[in-house]
């Protein structure tokens, strides 16, 4: 079994901060920003983990972390707060980081983040799962649940912006949240290849001042958006809500299998606030429940006619469709078909599955 | 800012349009009016190719460059043809290439090189190449890098921290690619500058360290506010904490230089505001969600602040990025 730990910050005391070498070399004051630092080395060993989780908390998003068992841990991290961006420096041993719908709930700020490892491969698992190659870049949003697996000794730079500053850079964020920035794209490599040398000290001592150096990851990550095909070009006038609409159908159709899935979370992965985004199903004689049990029981069907999943139970393919039991799962699959999950099953047809009517019914 | 900046033109050359015998001639021609004077020959006469496209944004010509093995030089005559002094950032995105200017120096692809008009050049390129040419007016290199001279003449690849940087930056701007862009073509060529001065002052032999004390705490302010300028409540007490310092003194250290921090609020949100109204990606997006995300009460206020600033209204600016 790996150790895990859930932080509650509200409980705990936030773990001690180091004072960084050049904190305390010169007046505090005289910093172009002010910088902490957290190291495993500055305590017991027994301590490491419990003191790494509790920093990774308090000084970025609550989280939950887990660590490969019978193995030295040892973690840095070293954060330079910005204003609207902090550049965050990491490095240590193999572990695993995740947020639970508990951690989102504790989460009071949204934030916006840009995950590079330097030296290793990694796993990331942000709406849909994504393998990472060392360098390569990747956007998350703190509102939605993510996983990340590091295997191996790493090297991050993290760099943390608030959904304000980003707004003034990406008409929607939402848009390249969890896609891989590939290295094959001109603006993607940019981007890679310019995050790469920060670190908080980097710019204590840049030539530049920092605003501007924001600038130019703010930049660089709007010309990666739109190399990876966000939206650059406008629709025509009076489709704006309609591709609104779409825009949140695929956002949902991402998440529809989390069970907690709710229409602020949606809302805010795509940027819009919740009256918007209701008034948007309204304007289409939808609403935004429906849909999702919609979704839903696309997956489930899809699950229940494979025989990829004949050895998977009712309720464990509930489960993974996002439904909260078996029994709901039946409710919503008669209701729709006609038939039980067992007949479907077992190859009786699904009557002609148009979504568009199926949603209509109650 | 020149908000009246209407997109430049994109020039074209292309070899095609001449018989195989006179191509390095063209070719010659275009790089001198494209570029400067120079002279182009090679052995593969009959099969040269090149094809050639150029734009200016303001003291910047940005000029894309596609073809077949050559050699280019200059000699002292053209140099005194060459009117006004500039420096040339040169990469080739696909091939290895080698230069004589004051040295011998030989390029890896994705290698950046920076040259002088003032001195003379001798460029091969063995196979094909494809290289994005940047002539950076003197008096705007002279804005981003103290000392041009420490980084001419010089090969700037992956062994320092932000010559890879600036490669991949200067890889992915052809004429073709800033009409494109979702961010306008000045705030491009800013960052090249920006990236610049970052290799100058690391490749100026000896580090470039601004000593913290003597970084002007107004200074300070203005990187804190234009971060954070988006948030709405965004005061000078939350400035204060964020520098840890006192609301008083925030007041005084921009009353020392003649600003007020209302005054200065209201300009930094101007400027995002001017930078999402004449980007392409913001297109979607309305003039009142455009003041929202710039820290403005209402698009009433944007409006009347843009009115003050330029004389121009929202509409007006978007209308004058998309032409």
């Amino acid at each position: 079994m790996a150790e895990s730990r859930q932080v509650d910050v509200a409980r705990s005391m936030p773990p001690p901060c180091v004072p960084s070498a050049m904190e305390s070399a010169v007046n505090p004051a005289s910093q172009a920003f002010k910088t902490s630092r957290w190291s495993t080395d500055e305590v017991a060993p027994h301590e490491r983990f419990d003191y790494y989780a509790n920093a990774l908390s308090s000084a970025l998003v609550p989280m939950s972390l887990e660590r490969p068992p019978a193995q030295e841990f040892t973690a840095e991290m070293v954060v330079g707060d910005l204003g609207g961006m902090a550049v965050v420096r990491q490095h240590g041993t193999a572990h695993r980081c995740f947020v639970t719908s508990r951690d989102l709930g504790r989460n009071q700020e949204r934030s916006f983040h840009l995950l590079v490892n330097l030296r290793s491969a990694w796993n990331m698992e942000h709406r849909g799962r994504s393998r990472m190659a060392p360098g390569e870049a990747i956007l998350t949003d703190s509102a939605m649940l993510w996983d990340i697996d590091i295997g191996a000794d790493y090297e991050f730079v993290h760099l943390k912006f608030s959904e304000h500053w980003m707004r003034q850079w990406l008409p929607s964020p939402g848009s390249l949240v969890g896609r891989r920035i590939a290295m094959d794209s001109t603006w993607g490599r940019a981007l890679s290849a310019f995050i790469a040398p920060l670190s908080p000290a980097v710019l204590q001592h840049s030539p530049l001042p920092v605003a501007l150096i924001a600038d130019q990851v703010g930049s660089l990550l709007a010309l990666a958006g739109q190399d990876m095909g966000g939206t650059t070009t406008a629709p025509p006038r009076g489709r704006a809500d309609h591709a609104l609409l779409e825009g949140i159908k695929d956002c949902m159709r991402q998440l529809c299998t989390s069970p907690t899935l709710t229409a602020s979370d949606v809302a805010g992965a795509v940027g819009v606030s919740l009256r918007t985004f209701h008034r948007c199903f309204q304007r289409f004689d939808e609403t935004f429940g429906t849909t999702l049990t919609q979704m839903r029981c696309v997956h489930a069907l899809r699950m229940l006619e494979s025989p990829l999943f004949r050895r998977v139970g009712v309720g464990e393919i509930a489960r993974r469709a996002g439904f909260c039991d078996a029994s709901h799962l039946c409710r919503v699959v008669r209701a729709r078909t006609g038939l039980t999950p067992g007949q479907v099953r077992s190859g009786e047809r699904v009557p002609a599955f148009n979504p568009e009517t199926a949603e209509e019914q109650p | 800012m020149n908000s009246n900046q209407l997109a430049a033109p994109i020039l074209r050359w292309s070899t095609d349009a001449v018989p195989a015998q006179q191509r390095f001639d063209y070719f010659a021609d275009a790089l001198g009016s494209a570029i400067v004077p120079m002279h182009v020959d090679g052995a593969g006469r009959d099969r040269f190719a090149a094809h050639m496209s150029m734009t200016e944004i303001g003291e910047v010509a940005v000029v894309h460059q596609l073809g077949l093995a050559h050699r280019s030089y200059r000699r002292r005559e053209d140099i005194s043809h060459s009117g006004e002094d500039s420096f040339h950032l040169i990469v080739n995105r696909t091939n290895a290439w080698t230069i004589s200017h004051r040295d011998d120096v030989r390029l890896a692809p994705g290698e950046v090189f920076i040259a002088d008009s003032r001195y003379g050049h001798d460029l091969s390129v063995q196979d094909g190449f494809d290289i994005v040419h940047l002539k950076l007016g003197c008096a705007w290199a002279r804005r981003w890098m103290p000392r041009p001279e420490a980084v001419v003449g010089r090969r700037i690849g992956a062994g320092s921290a932000w010559g890879p940087a600036l490669a991949a930056f200067v890889a992915g701007l052809t004429p073709q690619s800033l009409a494109s862009a979702g961010v306008p073509s000045t705030v491009l060529i800013d960052q090249v500058g920006a990236m610049i001065s970052l290799v100058a002052a690391e490749m100026g032999g000896h580090a470039v360290e601004v000593p913290r004390d003597q970084v002007s705490l107004r200074i300070r302010i203005h990187d804190c506010m234009a971060q954070r300028c988006g948030e709405p409540a965004l005061d000078a007490a939350v400035v204060a904490t964020a520098l840890r310092i006192d609301e008083p003194t925030v007041h005084a250290a921009l009353a020392a230089a003649g600003e007020t921090f209302t005054g200065l609020l209201t300009t930094l949100r101007i400027d995002v505001s001017i930078r999402m109204l004449r980007s392409r990606a913001f297109r979607q997006v309305s003039v009142g969600a455009i003041a929202e995300r710039a820290g403005f009460p209402s698009s009433s206020v944007l409006a009347r602040a843009l009115r003050r600033h330029c004389g121009m209204t929202a509409a007006r600016l978007r209308l004058d990025a998309d032409n």
